[in-house]
């Protein structure tokens, strides 16, 4: 269902591009929304506080939100096009390669990296590690910073994500150390 | 029977933002393929067909409360009853998705109501 939006503004709609200026399949929001950039911002925070509150009652940690946008974008489209897009999570091997990823040990991962969640086997999520939290040149802890879909954007620990994220699965880094 | 529990379950706010969490499509289907509550309402629709037509009217008043409700969009809501209809009653799921298209404004109900349109118009062919 196309809506006339297109045909009445100037602005058009932006693409998102790879490292290696391979187009990131985008959806278009502008098919489904009359304007995609004003979500409801209200809604996002009642939603991604209820969501944090179903996490407290069973966890030790609890996760940290961020405030809300009005554009609508998901977890590929916070960290690939830079809170501008929804990409389906679905493209997430094809970004990672064409951008260059290389895939990492969860003891060698630094802020920035990135943790791969996947859901019965099927990429789920994908979030970017925010904090390492070290003990004796071990892990002990991995802070990521996620969007949950339509909810809103969190800071958590990586392993504690809703069901329907997932669970993390594998890491990835562009680091020069780690190019194989 | 009532099915006034599933209606009430899938209408909460908790099960929407179970759903609402979802980063792709297919992980919105596989995540409703796995529901209880949509597993034991499509138990229900295919035992009794009146049951769709129930569902289509669910669907209906959703979409009316969509854009004066300010706490919920309801959009999982009506992904879920739709997802049900598609896999028990094609026909009504192709009814329903019409209405949902019409109304627009909804992210994963739009994606499925094409979705639908698509895999129905495939199977003609």
């Amino acid at each position: 269902m196309r809506l006339p939006w297109l045909s009445e503004t100037t602005d058009k709609p932006t693409h998102n591009y790879a490292r290696s200026g391979w187009r990131i399949p985008q959806l278009n929001l502008w098919d489904v929304y009359t304007d995609p950039n004003k979500e409801n911002p209200e809604l996002i925070s009642i939603r991604t506080k209820a969501l944090i509150q179903e996490m407290r009652a069973n966890r030790k940690t609890s996760p940290a939100m961020r405030p809300s946008s009005s554009t609508l974008y998901n977890c590929v489209g916070l960290i690939f096009c830079s809170r501008r897009g929804h990409v389906d999570i679905r493209h997430i091997d094809a970004i990672l390669r064409q951008d260059g990823y290389n895939e990492i040990s969860l003891n060698e991962c630094v802020a920035g990296d990135l943790v791969l969640y996947t859901f019965e086997g099927l990429p789920s999520h994908i979030a970017s590690v925010s904090c390492v939290h070290m003990f004796r040149n071990q892990i002990t802890r991995l802070s990521v910073l996620s969007k949950w879909g339509k909810a809103g954007e969190v800071e958590h620990d990586h392993d504690q994500v809703p069901v329907h994220c997932g669970v993390p699965t594998a890491y990835f880094s562009t680091r020069l150390n780690h190019v194989t | 029977m009532s099915h006034n529990k599933h209606f009430r379950e899938i209408e909460s706010l908790q099960f929407q933002i179970q759903f609402s969490v979802v980063g792709g499509f297919n992980i919105l289907q596989l995540a409703m393929e796995r529901s209880q509550t949509l597993l034991e309402l499509r138990l229900a629709i295919a035992e009794d067909a009146k049951l769709a037509r129930k569902i289509h009217e669910r669907i209906a008043l959703l979409l009316s409360k969509v854009e004066t409700e300010t706490q919920l969009s309801y959009d999982e809501s009506i992904a879920a009853y739709l997802f049900c209809l598609f896999k028990e009653s094609p026909a009504a799921a192709k009814a329903a998705s019409k209405i949902i298209l019409e109304h627009g404004g909804l992210w994963w109900s739009v994606q499925l109501a094409v979705y639908v349109r698509q895999q129905m118009q495939t199977e003609l062919a």
